[in-house]
């Protein structure tokens, strides 16, 4: 699958489609773009859709930058499809304060990527 | 809106006092609401009208209530459990497993929907996310 890097943001970033449902009920939501960032320890998916998935929250967290900001937040079970690829059950990050999705390292640790920056898209191999 | 007679005890007791409730309109009969860290006084009347202002979250009161439950033995678990994942169900670890999709699976068949703990044992108590990806606010169109 190759998928063009999104222009939203400057520089362009890549990004996937994913789609998403709570764990193993196959009611799925989206395609919702989704940045790939391996910055992120996980994946963060906006509160407002959490909810509409109604997926189960399975501990508070904290989330945090590299300057130690610190905000409360619940860990969620979420199936997660990227391409053919169905990623049950993964723990998410919910977040009450933003409309993006991050694809954090505990989802990209699982997939073979190449980013081709100079052509701006994405190969998942 | 400034309040007026509030204080915390050397006792660690917080104290809301009549003058600053009455300021903020809460007079009257109260219902306390909490929920995810918060404590939120409300007028009885509001609380009880059809349209709930603040609607509780019972299942993220007990998850809460687990949280707590953990937090008070985590160094207990940390010496059986440390690098796992453990399930923790009204104060007790039901199950631990070093995957967490195995551990939620068996956990999903044996207690369905009902609200139940599922956290890495780690040296934190509470696990930090961190995301290390600062974005350049003047470049987002």
């Amino acid at each position: 699958m190759i998928r063009p890097y999104s222009s939203s943001i400057s520089p362009p970033v890549p990004v996937f489609d994913v789609v998403l449902s709570a764990p193993a009920l196959d009611d799925w939501h989206g395609p919702f773009i989704a940045i790939i960032d391996s910055g992120a320890d996980f994946t963060i998916i906006p509160l407002i859709v959490i909810q509409a998935l109604e997926s189960p929250a399975i501990r508070p967290a904290v989330l945090s930058s590299q300057w130690r900001d610190r905000h409360a937040v619940y860990v969620y079970k979420v199936d997660i499809r990227v391409g053919e690829m169905v990623f049950p059950a993964v723990d998410v990050a919910g977040d009450p304060g933003s409309d993006e999705i991050l694809l954090g390292r505990n989802v990209l640790n699982r997939l073979d990527l190449r980013l081709e920056g100079p052509a701006l898209r994405t190969h998942l191999l | 809106m400034m309040l007026k007679e509030l204080d915390v005890t050397p006792g660690g007791e917080l104290i809301i006092g009549h003058a600053a409730l009455k300021e903020a309109g809460l007079a009257g009969r109260v219902q306390l609401i909490i929920q995810a860290g918060e404590i939120r006084i409300v007028p009885e009347a509001e609380f009880e009208s059809d349209a709930d202002p603040f609607p509780v979250d019972k299942h993220l009161m007990q998850i809460d209530r687990e949280q707590q439950a953990y937090e008070a033995q985590h160094s207990q678990l940390l010496e059986e459990y440390a690098g796992q994942y453990i399930a923790m169900y009204q104060g007790e670890v039901v199950d631990h497993d070093e995957d967490s999709g195995g551990l939620w699976q068996r956990v999903r068949k044996r207690y369905g929907k009902e609200p139940v703990l599922i956290t890495p044992v780690l040296q934190e108590a509470r696990q930090t996310i961190v995301v290390r990806s600062p974005r350049l606010l003047e470049n987002i169109r």
